[in-house]
């Protein structure tokens, strides 16, 4: 047997392929269809939560309002003040269950609506307000979050995309997926917005007061916290104002005081 | 000891034979290896740390297989194999076989 | 945005680094595999001659190389879609043909290598179960003649 020592084609166990051109395709391709399948699932989402009868949503909150753990009977005269506001608003608003407030002693500015129907408002947040109106802009904003049932939507969405990240186990993808949830966060804050202009007509029929404290924080820097989910603000007071300048709305009154100073 | 992983010796006869013998080693890496292999995971290129580490292991796996081969009598192996499996994170178990046997 | 360039350093590095490097290393093996053409190393377990063998040996060889991080982004992607990861081949070969060629080189002497073997091993980074690099083994019988 003899050996005959030759070279082989060394090319044939590796193809050419344009890498660059490859991960531009995938890139372009992936984001595609996340972006599509989360159009998708935040469309079926908002089907289902918007046809829900006013029954269910009734019984879903009262499942979660018994482990809040809200102190109803609450002497404060600060929180009765507010909780009077909140009444009014729920007599415009109409949601099928009663609204609570209560005050958090954090001291960054913040506001949530919490799943049971209970709006959490920080005493940093009580800070930077200045008058009644802004109070009631903000209160009526997490009252948006109630009447557009954003919580239902949101926990129906982060189920099924938590199922998408466990087949799925990209980075790249799940990058993708925050990019759309940020977005879609934020438009679900304008919404809010809207509406709670709209609590404002009901309440004072007027406008004055929607959009001052948003421009007195867009002018200091502390709020980057704040800022990832909700759209800056500067976007939101002009958003604000435009809706109340085409719609002519009234600005007119002068803004209530406050009955007590959050201090 | 003469190891070869063909069924025979060239040019010698096998007279006895005493069965399997093998050696094996578990081997875990250290951080500093691991800090290395994080750059080169994004660089690319040779892992000279891992190399070292997966050929001494054998070595040793090899060394542990002779001295068994030896304790029996044997002076030689044959129909030598290998295998590598990882047994938990960040370690890997060597594991070396072949039949021990008598040469003449 | 901050977070974009963050992703994006790491695989524009890799790709050019890696891309560097893999030249570097064909060049390499193609000199060593010219060097090394008249050795003849076969996967048959017998000799190609079998007069006048004076001794035999186990020799070995082995690699443990890792792909560049944009390489592994790729195929990462490509996962999700299915088909060739073609970004993966030349890591395969490369390691192989290197394998090989330490194998040779340990067989100093030899006129043939018998029964060539090679074993692929995966070595993660115990990140999300991603490849990351590979070792193969290479293994065989050298024949040393008078």
């Amino acid at each position: 047997m003899a050996y005959i020592p030759k070279l082989p084609d060394d090319t044939v166990n590796v193809t050419n392929s344009n890498f660059i051109e490859e991960m531009l395709k995938l890139v372009v391709g992936v984001s595609l269809l996340i972006s599509v399948a989360f159009l998708v699932v935040t469309l079926s989402t908002s089907l289902i939560v918007e046809n829900m009868s006013l029954k269910t949503e009734q019984k879903l909150q009262s499942l979660f309002s018994s482990s809040l753990e809200i102190d109803t009977n609450s002497s404060n005269k600060e929180v009765l003040y507010l909780q009077s506001i909140v009444d009014n608003l729920n007599s415009c608003a109409k949601l099928p269950y009663d609204i609570t407030v209560s005050i958090s002693n954090h001291k960054e500015p913040n506001a949530f609506a919490m799943m049971g129907g209970a709006i959490v408002i920080t005493k940093g947040m009580l800070k930077e307000i200045q008058n009644e109106n802004e109070l009631t802009f903000v209160l009526g904003h997490e009252m948006g979050h109630f009447k557009h049932r954003d919580h239902l939507k949101g926990l129906g969405n982060g189920i099924i995309f938590a199922m998408i990240s466990l087949f799925v186990p990209n980075s790249f993808v799940e990058n993708i997926l925050s990019l759309n949830a940020l977005s879609y966060s934020q438009s679900q804050e304008s919404s809010a917005d809207i509406f709670g202009i709209e609590m404002m007509l009901c309440r004072y029929q007027d406008t004055i007061g929607s959009a001052s404290l948003f421009e007195r924080m867009s002018k200091n820097d502390k709020w980057s916290d704040f800022l990832a989910t909700h759209p800056d603000f500067h976007t939101r007071v002009l958003e604000i104002k435009k809706y109340i300048k085409s719609n002519n709305l009234p600005a007119t009154k002068e803004s209530r005081e406050l009955r007590y100073s959050f201090e | 000891m003469i190891i070869t992983n063909i069924e025979s010796i060239p040019n010698r006869k096998i007279v006895d034979h005493f069965g399997v013998v093998s050696g094996s080693t578990v081997r875990a890496k250290h951080v500093g290896r691991d800090l290395m292999a994080g750059l080169k995971n994004v660089f690319g290129g040779e892992l000279k740390g891992y190399t070292e580490l997966l050929s001494e292991s054998r070595e040793e796996a090899m060394d542990r297989m002779t001295a068994q081969a030896k304790s029996l009598g044997a002076n030689a192996i044959v129909n030598v194999r290998f295998s590598t499996s990882s047994v938990a994170a960040g370690a890997a178990e060597l594991y070396v076989y072949g039949t021990a046997v008598k040469i003449v | 945005m901050v977070d974009i360039i963050f992703i994006l350093t790491p695989i524009l590095l890799g790709y050019i680094f890696g891309s560097i490097a893999e030249k570097n290393h064909y060049k390499s093996i193609q000199e060593r595999e010219k060097k090394f053409m008249r050795l003849p190393t076969i996967s048959l377990k017998t000799p190609l001659n079998p007069d006048n063998i004076t001794r035999s040996r186990l020799v070995v060889g082995n690699v443990v190389i890792s792909v560049d991080y944009f390489k592994r982004v790729l195929a990462g992607l490509k996962n999700i879609f299915g088909g060739n990861v073609t970004s993966y081949e030349t890591l395969v070969d490369r390691a192989r043909r290197e394998a090989i060629l330490r194998l040779k080189e340990d067989a100093k002497g030899a006129s043939e290598i018998i029964n060539l073997k090679l074993e692929t091993s995966s070595i993660n980074k115990s990140a999300k179960g991603t490849i990351g690099s590979i070792e193969i083994f290479a293994y065989g019988t050298a024949i040393y003649r008078k």
